[in-house]
């Protein structure tokens, strides 16, 4: 019962690294939270956990997802937040219940590379309070791997 | 209990980074601290709670706190809300 672990899932197609070496320090020095730095190779985006969708960002980069024990934060891209095109694209809003695996947004990959400073895509846990987490795999990755534990 | 009121001065809002720093700022207290906005009332120690709350520039939230001290702690949150920039 107790010290059971949480799995994460990749939240898509693409590259995932250590979240240390994200170019904003806000996410490498893990002031939001601490996880893993994926960087999408196609149009889609994943949810990592199921849980319910607690947080749509107004200009829906960031998305807030609530566990059992968890709360993530999806932010999809770096200096996102000042997107005015609407590049990326909800398909869950505030309240749904989600699955891991289940389809979240979809983005415009190649529009996005061509804004914003960098693709790179923090997802965190922001309420670790003291546990630790372990990058279980780096590199190339597809939508059902397993990605970080938390324990 | 101490209620006072703060606004948004930056010109992005409340979000990711911003918010983060926030939290970790009222985590520093023992108070329970709860912003209320738009007919939610929220506990300001989650950072998804604040981000769910979408204060954007220019907004005015009510900052909730509670236990000892709780006028200045308050007074330090609003302060803190009110000076973020980037």
């Amino acid at each position: 019962m107790f010290n059971k672990k949480t799995i994460l899932h990749s939240i898509g197609n693409g590259t995932i690294s250590s979240i240390d070496t994200c170019i904003d320090p806000v996410f490498s020095e893990k002031i939001v939270g601490d996880g893993y730095l994926f960087t999408p190779r196609d149009n889609n985006i994943y949810s990592p956990i199921s849980g319910n969708i607690t947080m749509v960002a107004d200009t829906n980069h960031a998305f807030g997802i609530t566990s059992k024990k968890y709360e993530l934060l999806v932010h999809i891209g770096i200096e996102s937040v000042k997107l005015k095109e609407q590049l990326i694209i909800p398909v869950v809003k505030e309240g749904d219940t989600v699955k891991q695996g289940d389809l979240i947004a979809t983005i415009d990959l190649s529009k996005l590379k061509s804004t914003l400073p960098s693709t790179q895509t923090p997802v965190l846990v922001t309420n670790l309070d003291g546990k630790q987490v372990k990058l279980l795999k780096t590199g190339l990755v597809s939508i059902n791997d397993k990605i970080l534990e938390i324990k | 209990m101490t209620e006072k009121t703060a606004t948004i001065n930056n010109p992005t809002g409340l979000h990711a980074r911003p918010a983060s720093q926030l939290v970790n700022f009222i985590k520093t207290f023992e108070n329970k601290v709860l912003f209320i906005f738009n007919d939610k009332c929220v506990d300001a120690k989650s950072l998804l709670n604040i981000l769910a709350l979408g204060l954007k520039a220019d907004t005015v939230l009510t900052v909730r706190v509670e236990g000892d001290n709780s006028d200045d702690v308050c007074t330090k949150v609003c302060e803190y809300i009110e000076n973020i920039k980037e």
